[in-house]
């Protein structure tokens, strides 16, 4: 009976110690999960829609007369501006690690609080177009629930990103931007274990269906990457992606789908991939500051080595603080 | 009509004072509706009626009347464009020397220039470039707004930079130009027949829009009101926005 015990303990041991192993051989050492789709990188590319979009010359919805309507504002000198936001989401991933099928993959709850500042350092008329250089920086702390080996899986997130943004007057956007983004194991004593430095140029357009918003961005970036894999630089790549988010307001509610179709090429290996997430985000507004949302997010990977395909399935929701100054 | 036969005899008094004559060419560019060219001092000649496509050129001082409900464009000698509203009339002293009698006008002045602006009661000169409107719905007071570029005025005590969505109230009687208040760009854009109730947009189009994002962008505060004329005691008349229509733009 002893025996039986103590051989049953083993072959649990073996396979958390196994699946433990090829989660963080996925997620770590190969960096599965590090190359997806980060939503931090829709929540800029809102927030800078929020600076096209806050100036929409349509749909007015006032009468019209010769000189036009003069309504007073108050305007700064230099147009300096601090977007603060803090989010936390509670949501069920079916495939945490963004692993193939098979071992590694495995469900979990994620607990993901983030503290997102925009520094908009002005607004310049260069005649004809606006230039707004815009600084974001965020912090993100992913907690993971559920089986004991995920847990082990927390990590967070620094990010830096520098952006030099410009508007046209036909709705064109040009950005060109420096991403610095570092992850950090908590439960191993803020051990870094990935970094991503990324020099990116993008293109964009934003205009209107009705009272809705849509935008596209097609950007072109060099992730010049550090990891904790023997070959640091492994997951050096290229990568040309095609955002396209839409933001339909009800009320006080505000539906916004996106698609975002990636091509990644890796300089260090013989390997390409095909990503697309497709997400549907839900934000309902009590006030300015204070709202409550909802979000559902498919994303999957084809690449040409197998080992590397993924679908991936999150869903959940959660409370947003935000203040602009 | 007789509000049309009044002005005519007010211009034709006013400008047997005025002594500078110089030929003015003008390119008419755009027409909605009735709009009139008028030498004042000659008192048999009629108003002649503008035609898209007419260029002429007329020795100062002359004026053009626009007829309610009617627009017009025109491009001048100093490749400036000036768009007139409905109502309005405007007289030229010399190329680059204008008095409102009445209405509402735009100007897209392409190079630096200096340009003196008059009313009954208001003298000041513009020197700068880029676009901007002016208003003096009779004939007094001068309300003008830099919509793209930046300019310079100077009255006969004071001078002030005007930079875009900047507007100023010059009062009749008043040698100081006036207090300068910020107002919203993309709405006064959005619903401005002088900038939208053409059939091409202005050359300008770009840098409008580019000014009203950059404004939009620094903007700190929109009042719940809107500015209209000014009263009988020369003050400007502030209207506030009803709940319903702040819901519509916020």
């Amino acid at each position: 009976m002893k025996s039986q015990l103590i051989k049953t303990r083993n072959n649990f041991s073996a396979k958390v110690c196994s699946l433990g192993l090829a989660i963080l051989f996925c997620s770590n050492a190969l960096g599965q999960g590090k190359d997806d789709f980060r939503r931090s990188e829709l929540n800029d590319f809102r927030t800078r829609n929020a600076l096209r979009e806050n100036n929409s010359l349509e749909n007015a919805g006032f009468a019209k007369s010769d000189l036009g309507l003069q309504r007073p504002v108050e305007v700064k000198e230099t147009g300096f501006g601090y977007h603060l936001g803090f989010d936390t989401k509670l949501y069920y991933s079916n495939n945490a690690a963004s692993a193939p099928s098979g071992i590694g993959k495995e469900p979990s709850g994620i607990w993901e609080n983030s503290l997102n500042n925009h520094f908009i350092l002005g607004a310049f008329d260069l005649g004809g177009a606006s230039f707004s250089p815009i600084l974001s920086l965020g912090y993100s702390k992913f907690t993971h629930f559920g089986d004991e080996i995920i847990e082990s899986f927390d990590f967070d997130t620094l990010s830096i990103s520098p952006n030099a943004f410009f508007q046209f007057s036909n709705g064109w956007t040009f950005r060109a931007g420096l991403g610095v983004m570092l992850d950090f194991a908590p439960k191993e004593g803020m051990e870094k274990t990935y970094q991503q430095i990324s020099p990116t140029l993008a293109l964009g357009k934003g205009f209107a269906i009705g009272a809705a918003q849509s935008s596209w961005e097609w950007s072109l970036a060099h992730h010049f990457t550090d990891s904790i894999h023997p070959d640091e630089d492994i997951m050096n790549r290229f990568e040309t992606a095609f955002l396209w988010s839409f933001s339909i307001p009800i009320n006080r509610l505000q539906i916004s789908p996106y698609i975002r179709f990636a091509y990644i090429n890796y300089s260090n290996q013989d390997r390409y991939d095909a990503l697309a997430s497709l997400g549907l985000d839900f934000r309902y507004s009590f006030t300015h500051w204070l709202a409550l949302n909802a979000f559902f997010n498919f994303s999957f990977r084809g690449s040409n080595n197998d080992d590397y395909d993924f679908t991936r399935f999150d869903g959940g929701g959660g409370l947003g603080l935000s203040a602009k100054f | 009509m007789a509000l049309f036969r009044h002005l005519l005899l007010t211009i034709f008094c006013s400008t047997l004072v005025a002594n500078q004559k110089s030929d003015v060419e003008v390119q008419v560019t755009h027409i909605v509706g009735d709009s009139f060219v008028s030498a004042s001092r000659n008192e048999g000649e009629k108003p002649i009626p503008l035609v898209l496509g007419d260029k002429f050129k007329r020795t100062s001082p002359f004026a053009i009347l626009v007829a309610k409900g009617s627009y017009a464009e025109m491009t001048l000698q100093t490749e400036a464009i000036l768009r007139i509203g409905q109502q309005s009339v405007i007289e030229f002293r010399n190329p680059n020397h204008l008095r409102i009698f009445n209405g509402s006008a735009l100007l897209l002045l392409s190079k630096q220039q200096s340009l003196n602006l008059e009313t009954n009661g208001t003298k000041i000169q513009l020197t700068g470039r880029g676009t901007f409107m002016f208003e003096s719905p009779k004939g007094k007071n001068l309300k003008i707004i830099m919509l793209e570029g930046k300019a310079l005025l100077s009255s006969a005590k004071a001078k002030q930079s005007l930079q875009a969505g900047e507007l100023v109230l010059v009062q009749a009687g008043n040698p100081d130009s006036g207090q300068t208040i910020n107002v919203d760009l993309p709405l006064l854009l959005a619903t401005s027949r002088l900038i939208n109730n053409f059939s091409a947009p202005l050359p300008s189009q770009s840098k409008l829009i580019s000014a009203a994002k950059v404004q939009a962008i620094r903007l700190k505060k929109r009042y719940e009101a809107l500015i209209g004329n000014t009263n009988d005691q020369n003050q400007l008349r502030l209207w506030a926005l009803r709940k319903e229509e702040r819901q519509l733009k916020e």
